[in-house]
């Protein structure tokens, strides 16, 4: 399953069967381990949908977000649970964005013979911190497997994409 | 005996014995010490023999208690909404073919033949098979309940054909005593275990007969034969007989016999053989027939009934043990049907003398019979002294034994009649000129052949020298002999100014109360009062239902004390306005009249005065007043809003019947809103989230409900009526429901409340809190005892739960303890705060993230209560109304926002109209910290999406608005 469509469609599938059954146990059984595997899922979903990378936006652009929503989504859930209110979910969030955003930067700036591999390093890191995040959500990280997957063909995709727009891009700005 | 026991030890061969049985030597020496420490208790000489007796009895009680338990639960659980009425059922399975429950015949069989034989392991592990059938078979839920108990199993054929014909289930029968069966085979299971592990006592032998018996009775079913798939001749004339399983498949072989004849054939094997079984005992019930003596002790005859099962029993013994003493009987037969045996007379040992004494009545009564299972009800006695051998025999004579305990609390309530009370409070003189002086006399009949001590309370308007009435209370305590009468003068009160002054006068006896009420008439000048007069003594309304344009007719009665036929006019005035009169002669035995009036919609006051025509004069006799209610007709609906019982003690239970009718002829259906509220507009009823549907009788020939109400929007069909019942619990105030249907009151009622203690109690909240807001409340407490007395405030309800005294610091109590001066009004006030800490104890939990579940308080009415010392009460009723803060309206606007930008991003990202905007530095750092709300927005809200699932909701289980109320 190497095509990123079908990854997305599967994916799809699977999260919407756990998030209407975890709906279910929610509602019925107050279940403190399927609201959280409910709210992992939904972000995972909702995830899947924004990063889907569009033909007509700069390679840089996708990129950006096959690399940030996951990572974003993945300790928002946390930051969730140990915010004590609005103002402390919008500093913290704010601050591991600016953190996120240093680590893409990085990635990208790098030579693109190597920046596959970092790439992969990084999804790695993630899927590794969402089994720590998560480990007793087991639902949580198997289904960010998913996600992730999905962002990896993603990207791996942006990459051998023929830069024509970031290269239109830098000629006007030249 | 008991205290050799306690110096001694057990004797040798007691010890002995108990080893025999399995007593290990730390069970004998715990005994020992028991019977030593209780040696002082024990009178006559210990027996051993009917220790042990009565020890292995108590045993299996318990565990007959623990299998009436568990049916109990499996009632509740299984039972509580049966899928079917055992009426519409029993047509439908009338003529099915009796026998065995098909899935249970096996392990039966087995078990019963194991029982006739008298092999107690191969009933223990027969037994454990039937138990886990009957287990798998009721805890499932391939099965349709009936109420009674009973269930419906049909299995649906597998492609629903079979050899090539159309069958619908392989499985069809009623089970009418499924629950019962669940009971009883776990009340063999006590038996059979308590003789396997050495139980040898033959009473209990004899009571597993007699619940093998009801057992076997338990297990029948009713099986349809059709349409069944039915093996092919042909192909398969025997159905495969698999090892353990032949006996099921038999019976679900779906025999084609025709129903006639299959409903009396019965197999073979003894064991499912629904025909044949053992007499028995079954339905005891035990009651009391009761009368108090003079010096206070219960006399007491025990009744019990019974009814004989099945075969006739003989050689029966029903012994009766209480602690005032023994009595038996003795039969040599009964057959089969209702019996019923009454004692001798007991005297009780503890005694009653007045309210609040009791006695407890308890006692066992033991039934031992022998019992045939040939279906020969006509067939000779047993002589007694074959049942001697025959307990666990394979003869067919069994002895059985039913054992039953009952337990009374006879009170002193039990004896007294409320109807032979009378109270009568006689003003003396019952008119008087200003200035003149009134004593009140209170005065109880009491036809009961038991003293009762009561409380008065009485309420006398009084006028002062500016002519301004006042309300005064007087109480005190009451003593009333049997048979006899008693009074007590209420006060001397003195009026000032003429008018009439209404008194009233409620006795109060164990849990009875009787109201009198009556008028003094003060007349302006002094010197013309006489004892003859006229009066009022009674008015009533024709109909309580009264419909707009309706004709009301009052009846009044009169009365006359004068020595001859008067003249008098009677004056009938409704809301002020002369509506009618009547001349009439007034005999010196009374006459009675009748006034009308054309009704019109709305609550009025009406008051019927009484003249004396002398020369065509009119003089002031008397009057009388009410208040009646008239249904409105806004397009042809009516409605009614009655409360019963009314007026109701302090903390009492208010029944609300609301009844509407509609009979516009123009629409088919009414549709508006519906609701109850008080005076101050709260929502009583119905709850926010009540739905319900009336009957289906094609109202305007469309298949739709009668009524529904939904939403609080009703609507009704023509020419049909919707009742509807709520009631409101812990009334502590007066108040007035008013019926609003469409925007318009249609009805209302007041609730009168008495306080018959003597400490007159209102309290008072705020009718609508806003959340983070205070529900502050003041407690008023007016004594009219005589004696200071001290209250202290033990708890505070909100919505139903405790909220104080516990660790919440949303509540705040100014003081605990209040001392109350007669006749001084005091306060005490408390305070509780709509908020966050209220909401997560209230709801017990919280939502993920931050905040409460607050919100989940508004659009419900909640009853506050102050629960005072000496059973006093107080409450009110507040609404709770919602008020979003800055940091919610902020948290929505971040929400909103990043979900709107975020999907906003996505759609330019791929119509292409972002592509332009992030070619620049600035569109660049603009479009990645754009992406920081919208994340912010979809966490928030996958947040919000589970807060909204897990959200809890106020209630207290019935239809009214009011939580815990």
């Amino acid at each position: 399953m190497r095509n990123p469509s079908q990854v997305f469609r599967f994916a799809l599938l699977i999260n919407i069967l756990i998030l209407l059954y975890s709906a279910y146990q929610v509602k019925v059984n107050d279940s403190e381990w399927w609201e959280y595997t409910f709210i992992g899922v939904f972000l995972w979903l909702v995830g899947l949908f924004l990063v889907a990378p569009s033909p007509k936006m700069p390679r840089w652009y996708s990129l950006n977000n096959l690399l940030l929503y996951p990572a974003m989504f993945l300790i928002g859930v946390k930051v969730l649970a140990l915010s004590s209110g609005l103002g402390s979910f919008i500093i913290y969030t704010l601050m591991i964005f600016a953190t996120v955003e240093v680590v893409i930067y990085l990635i990208t700036r790098t030579k693109p013979s190597i920046i596959t591999k970092y790439i992969v390093i990084y999804y790695v890191v993630l899927v590794f911190l969402s089994w720590i995040l998560y480990y007793e959500y087991p639902l949580v990280p198997i289904t960010y497997l998913l996600f992730v997957a999905y962002c990896l063909l993603g990207a791996e995709k942006t990459i051998r994409r023929t830069p024509k727009v970031e290269e239109e891009s830098i000629e006007s700005k030249g | 005996m008991a205290e050799n026991i306690s110096k001694n030890g057990l004797s040798r061969e007691t010890v002995n014995e108990l080893k025999a049985q399995g007593w290990t030597d730390e069970e004998i020496t715990a005994l020992e010490d028991y019977i030593a420490k209780n040696a002082d208790n024990i009178s006559g000489g210990f027996d051993m023999g009917s220790f042990l007796t009565n020890f292995s009895r108590a045993f299996v009680l318990v565990g007959f208690k623990y299998a009436d338990y568990e049916t109990w639960v499996l009632e509740k659980w299984k039972w509580s909404n049966p899928g079917k009425s055992e009426s519409e059922i029993i047509n439908t399975y009338k003529n099915a073919k009796k026998q065995i429950v098909p899935d249970l015949a096996n392990p039966w069989s087995k078990f019963y033949h194991s029982y006739l034989s008298g092999d107690v392991n191969g009933m223990s592990s027969s037994l454990d098979s039937l138990v886990n059938g009957v287990d798998s078979l009721l805890l499932g839920s391939r099965w349709m309940t009936v109420s009674g108990g009973g269930i419906i199993v049909r299995d649906v054929a597998e492609n629903g054909v079979v050899n090539n014909q159309l069958a619908l289930y392989t499985k069809d029968y009623y089970w009418p005593t499924a629950l019962e069966a669940y009971k009883q085979v776990r009340r063999v299971y006590v038996l059979v275990n308590a003789i396997k592990l050495g139980n040898n006592n033959p009473e209990v032998r004899a009571m597993l007969n007699r619940e093998v018996a009801e057992l076997k009775d338990s297990l029948v079913a009713y099986v349809k034969q059709g349409p069944f798939p039915q093996p092919s001749p042909s192909q398969s004339p025997m159905l495969p007989c698999l090892p353990g399983k032949c006996d099921v498949a038999l019976s679900n072989s779906g025999e084609t016999l025709p129903l006639t004849q299959s409903s009396t054939s019965q197999p073979t094997d003894i064991a499912l053989n629904v025909n044949s079984n053992y007499g028995y005992i079954d339905g005891v019930q035990v009651t009391l027939e009761k009368s108090l003596r003079p010096d206070g002790h219960v006399e007491y005859k025990v009744r019990v009934e019974f009814s004989v099962e099945r075969n006739q029993i003989s050689d029966v013994s029903i012994t009766l043990t209480t602690p005032d003493g023994t009595d038996s009987v003795h039969y040599s037969t009964l057959a089969t049907g209702q019996h019923q045996w009454e004692s001798k007379t007991f005297i009780s040992s503890g005694t009653i003398t007045s309210s609040g004494d009791s006695v407890v009545i308890s006692g066992n009564i033991r039934i031992t019979y022998v019992s045939t299972d040939s279906p020969t009800p006509n067939s000779a006695p047993v002589s007694p002294s074959s049942s001697s051998t025959s307990s666990v025999s394979t003869s067919g004579l069994r002895e059985q034994e039913f054992t039953k305990s009952f337990y009374f609390r006879v009170t002193y309530d039990d004896f007294l009649q409320a109807s032979n009370v009378r109270v009568y409070l006689t003003p003396q003189p019952s008119s008087v000129s200003a200035g003149g002086h009134v004593t009140f006399k209170l005065s109880v009949e009491n036809g009961n052949n038991v003293s009762i001590r009561g409380y008065w309370r009485a309420d006398l308007d009084l006028p002062d020298e500016n002519g301004v009435v006042s309300t005064m209370h007087y109480s005190g305590n009451l003593m009333v002999g049997a048979s006899s009468s008693s009074t007590a003068t209420i006060a001397t009160v003195s009026y000032p100014k003429a008018g009439d002054y209404r008194y009233s006068v409620t006795f109060y006896f164990g849990n009875n109360s009787k109201t009198v009420s009556g008028t003094v008439h003060v007349s302006a000048s002094s010197g013309s009062s006489n004892d003859y007069r006229l009066w009022i003594g009674g008015v009533a309304p024709e109909s309580v239902q009264l419909k707009e344009g309706d004709t009301v007719g009052f009846n009044v009665k009169i009365g006359n004390s004068y020595p001859s036929t008067e003249r008098a006019l009677v004056k009938l005035y409704v809301d002020g306005e002369l509506k009618d009169s009547k001349p009439l002669n007034v005999t010196t035995s009374g006459t009675s009249a009748t006034l009308h009036w054309l009704a019109q919609a709305g609550e009025h006051d009406y008051t019927v005065k009484l003249y004396r025509l002398v020369n065509n004069q009119e003089l002031w006799e008397d009057k009388w007043s009410g208040s009646l209610k008239v249904a409105r007709d806004p397009d042809g609906l009516y409605a009614w809003l009655d409360v019963a019982p009314n007026p109701v003690n302090v903390d009492g239970t208010v029944n609300v019947k609301v009844r509407v009718e509609n009979h516009n002829s123009n629409e088919c259906f009414y549709q508006g809103t519906i609701k109850v509220v008080d005076d101050s507009g709260l929502i009583l009823w119905p709850k926010k989230d009540y739905s319900v549907a009336g009957p289906i009788t094609y109202p305007c020939e469309i298949f739709e409900p009668d009524y529904t109400i939904s939403g609080r929007v009703l609507t009704i069909g023509h020419d049909r009526t919707m009742v509807q019942n709520f009631t409101l619990e812990h009334v502590s105030k007066n108040m007035t429901l008013h019926l609003i249907i469409g925007g318009v009151e249609m009805a209302s009622a007041k609730v009168d409340v008495v306080q018959p203690g003597p400490v007159i109690v209102t309290m008072d909240c705020p009718d609508t809190v806003a959340i983070d807001d205070e529900a502050h409340c003041t407690v008023h407490l007016t004594l009219v005892k005589q004696k200071n007395i001290t209250l202290h405030l033990k708890e505070i309800d909100f919505g139903g739960k405790k909220v104080w005294p516990v660790n919440l610091s949303s509540v705040w109590v100014e003081q605990e303890g209040i001392k109350l001066i007669p006749h001084y009004t005091h306060r005490l006030s408390f305070s509780i705060n709509i908020d966050d800490a209220l909401a997560n104890y209230y709801f017990g939990k919280k939502p993920l993230g931050w905040g409460s579940y607050a919100n989940r308080f508004v659009g419900y009415s909640y009853l506050i209560r102050a629960v005072f010392s000496d059973g006093i009460m107080a409450s009110d009723i507040i609404d709770v109304t919602d008020k979003s803060s800055l940091g919610e309206k902020v948290e929505k606007g971040v929400e909103g926002l990043g979900i709107a930008e975020s999907v906003l991003e996505k759609s330019a990202e791929w119509s292409g109209q972002l592509e332009t905007v992030v070619g620049g530095s600035l569109g660049k750092a603009a479009a990645v910290m754009s992406k920081v709300l919208g994340i912010a927005g979809w966490v928030l809200t996958a947040r919000d999406v589970v807060n909204w699932l897990r959200a809890p909701t106020p209630s207290d289980g019935d239809s009214n608005n009011v939580i815990g109320g």
